[in-house]
């Protein structure tokens, strides 16, 4: 019994979902409970299995076989390693707190029915990306995952700018996700399994060479597209149209982080390039700075917030790229507390104003949303690395690991420079100075539903640095050794509050200007550009090819062939008695000619 | 010597003769009673091969089939020549190639 727990914790929110879709959609009260429910479930039993498992050694749930040729083997199993047993329970945690927060987030919403549904469908995708125990059942999950985040970014139907944004993460996902198959595929080429438990093993007979690299680097193609890391990180921001839970439960917490699981997961394959492990570090080094730029000059307090999550994201795939996936994965851990909880914080804030997400038209929250304010304050105090709240273990964790590379730390720590500096400018801009319109100055707190999952959140934010992270997740998160890079990042860190509260103390609009960080280094225009001439050259091709050789030789052709033939035969139907019996001879002349041929005579 | 020995292959040299002269004024006349008149010529063409052969070969049966042949020749002639008269009648021409539509 206990082997099939994986498959419980699995498919209760599938129930769910499934359940809410097909009978309970009229009733969203009930949905709303069956959801949270399910979702609690799943979390009672992540629990149960992160506390008891550990006692009990490795828990493996049987698999089942589903295709099987010659030479080719996938089955569909889930896993029950210390890894996936603290993910398993961080999610449907997480997910069970998001939750209740949306219970009274949505309390009005008409189609929360919908909402639960897909939730829960979520729920459900992300626990199988966890629990999966190869390759080809995770990348089954890691699509549905996609589809629940495009489902869930589009919630609000009637407006444009969310499907426009569901459909621009979906696509973009899709380039990402071809990359990943390329990897997977190319996994059992040189490996012959897909299962993570065979990788370390098998990685021994590998030849090293450039086929190594080239997998590795498909495999991080996923992880680009779903962790939102250069150059396909341009969804991300755009997904805030979504309802700010499911920015906080998939584009903060969770979903996005799954790049970074995938990665550690086939880490023995990666580990085998050396260029594959210095593109991954390099490109979440610089995704450490580049989305910390931008985040100063952005106005949204969601889109600030979805900013700081690349950068963060960036520093767990910096991690993995310099080979030490604990403290990836305790970043990982913390940071979906406290990003949850800004998330969640920021929807109290909106919630509170009536819709407003400007940061401009805000001010003088702090003594009109005090929790909110407070909780805000420790979730930004964790983001930023201050001691002793747990982003500065898990950060510290990372940057000594950054202690042989000096460029890596360099921008990781610059990156850490401006976290601090734009979490206070939007600090002080929304919640210091004086309300800068009506609805501003009607801000409230919300319901006992938003406040107390958000105190769960706050106080886990602070405490969870002092989890015992290896029982946690089965990986030691390698201690820093109080190197050099401990005093250095917290100095950077501190600096970034120094101009942050010079500029924006009393400010009632933005006092700096820069173009390119508000045009986010005009990423989004390029691809605009690029697409549209692509495009139009694809265009073009495609309505010549139309023009010469469907219409004019298909279609035209096809014409021109029929009448050419009508007007050939027509010829002989010219009612000539003696044309007729002139061919019938020659028919017949023909046909003894063939008989000779083949030899009727003789 | 070439008039020595008459041969079955003199015969059918003589009767390919008369079938191709047929063929020609049946494809070639335009009047139609030249052309029935050499309709007459290929059955007649036919039948000399039909005889020799038998002759030659001491078989009965070319020879009978002859006479079948004769037969429905004649009644082919009476028929065809009535359906000359009639077109004749309506069309006042007999002529092949201005006879192009099949119906009056």
């Amino acid at each position: 019994m206990r082997a099939y727990t994986p498959y419980l914790i699995l498919l209760l929110p599938l129930l769910a979902a499934v359940s809410i879709r097909i009978f309970l959609h009229p009733f969203p009260r009930i949905s709303v409970a069956v959801s949270t429910f399910a979702c609690l479930g799943s979390f009672l039993g992540s629990l149960g299995l992160l506390l008891l498992g550990s006692a009990l050694g490795g828990v493996a749930a049987p698999s089942l076989p589903w295709v099987e040729m010659a030479g080719f083997r996938a089955n569909l199993g889930l896993m029950g390693d210390p890894l996936a047993r603290g993910m398993a329970t961080l999610v449907s945690g997480v997910a069970f707190l998001v939750h209740l927060y949306s219970i009274g987030y949505l309390e009005k919403d008409p189609s929360r029915s919908r909402f639960f549904a897909e939730l829960s469908l979520f729920v459900f995708s992300m626990l199988g990306i966890v629990l999966a125990d190869n390759l080809v059942s995770m990348f089954i999950f890691w699509e549905l995952v996609g589809l629940s985040s495009y489902l869930l970014i589009g919630f609000w139907v009637e407006r444009p700018a969310a499907g426009a944004a569901a459909n621009k993460a979906f696509l973009v996902n899709r380039v990402g996700d071809f990359g990943f198959i390329l990897g997977i595929l190319g996994t059992w080429a040189l490996l012959g399994t897909f299962h993570f438990s065979e990788f370390s093993a098998r990685v021994g007979e590998v030849p090293v060479g450039w086929g190594v690299t080239a997998v590795g680097l498909s495999l991080f193609c996923g992880c680009l597209g779903k962790s939102a890391q250069f150059p396909l990180h341009v969804w991300l921001p755009d997904s805030m149209e979504g309802p700010t839970p499911v920015s906080s439960l998939l584009h903060a917490a969770t979903m996005v982080v799954a790049g970074v699981y995938m990665l550690i997961r086939v880490l023995p394959i990666l580990e085998l390039s050396h260029v594959t492990m210095m593109t991954i570090a390099w490109i979440g080094g610089l995704m450490t700075l580049l989305p910390a730029l931008i985040a100063c000059q952005q106005n949204d307090i969601k889109r600030i917030l979805a900013y700081s999550t690349l950068s963060e994201i960036a520093y767990m795939v910096m991690a993995v790229g310099l080979g030490v996936p604990g403290p990836a994965m305790y970043h990982l851990m913390t940071h979906a507390f406290f990003k949850c909880l800004l998330f969640l914080a920021a929807g109290s804030v909106i919630h509170g104003c009536h819709g407003e997400q400007d940061i401009w038209k805000m001010g003088g929250l702090g003594k009109r949303m005090p929790f909110t304010a407070l909780v805000l304050l420790l979730g930004t105090l964790a983001l930023c690395g201050v001691p002793p709240v747990s982003g500065f273990w898990s950060k510290d964790a990372i940057f000594a690991a950054t202690a042989h590379s000096p460029g890596l730390a360099a921008v990781s720590m610059a990156a850490g420079f401006f976290t601090s500096f734009f979490m206070l400018r939007m600090i002080l801009v929304a919640f210091g100075g004086e309300p800068k319109n009506e609805a501003a100055r009607q801000a409230h707190e919300g319901g006992i539903w938003m406040i107390a999952p958000m105190a769960i959140l706050a106080t886990l934010s602070v405490l969870s640095g002092l989890f015992p992270v290896e029982k946690f997740l089965g990986i030691p998160p390698e201690e820093g050794h109080a190197s050099w890079t401990l005093w250095l990042s917290l100095l950077f860190a501190l600096a970034g509050f120094v101009p942050a509260y010079r500029f924006y103390r009393q400010a009632g609009h933005e006092p700096l200007n820069f173009s390119i960080l508000r045009h986010k280094f005009y990423v989004d225009e390029f691809y605009q550009r690029a697409l549209i001439s692509t495009q139009d050259a694809f265009a073009k091709v495609t309505d010549a090819f139309e023009g010469w050789v469907v219409r004019g030789f298909l279609v035209r052709g096809s014409g021109v062939v029929a009448r050419a033939s009508g007007q050939g035969l027509r010829l002989v139907q010219c009612g000539q008695v003696q044309v007729y019996a002139g061919l019938f001879i020659l028919g017949v002349f023909f046909l003894l000619g063939w008989l000779w041929r083949d030899g009727w005579m003789r | 010597m070439i008039f020595g020995e008459v041969t079955l292959g003199h015969y059918l040299a003589l009767s390919s003769l008369l079938f191709l002269i047929g063929l020609a004024g049946v494809l070639l006349r335009r009047s139609l009673l030249i052309v029935m008149m050499s309709l007459e010529l290929l059955l007649n063409a036919a039948n000399l091969a039909l005889v020799a052969v038998g002759r030659f070969q001491g078989l009965p049966d070319p020879q009978v089939a002859v006479f079948f042949v004769i037969t429905v020749a004649a009644a082919e002639v009476s028929l065809g020549l009535a359906i000359l008269v009639a077109i004749f009648r309506i069309q006042k021409t007999t002529a092949a190639d201005q006879l192009s539509t099949l119906r009056f």
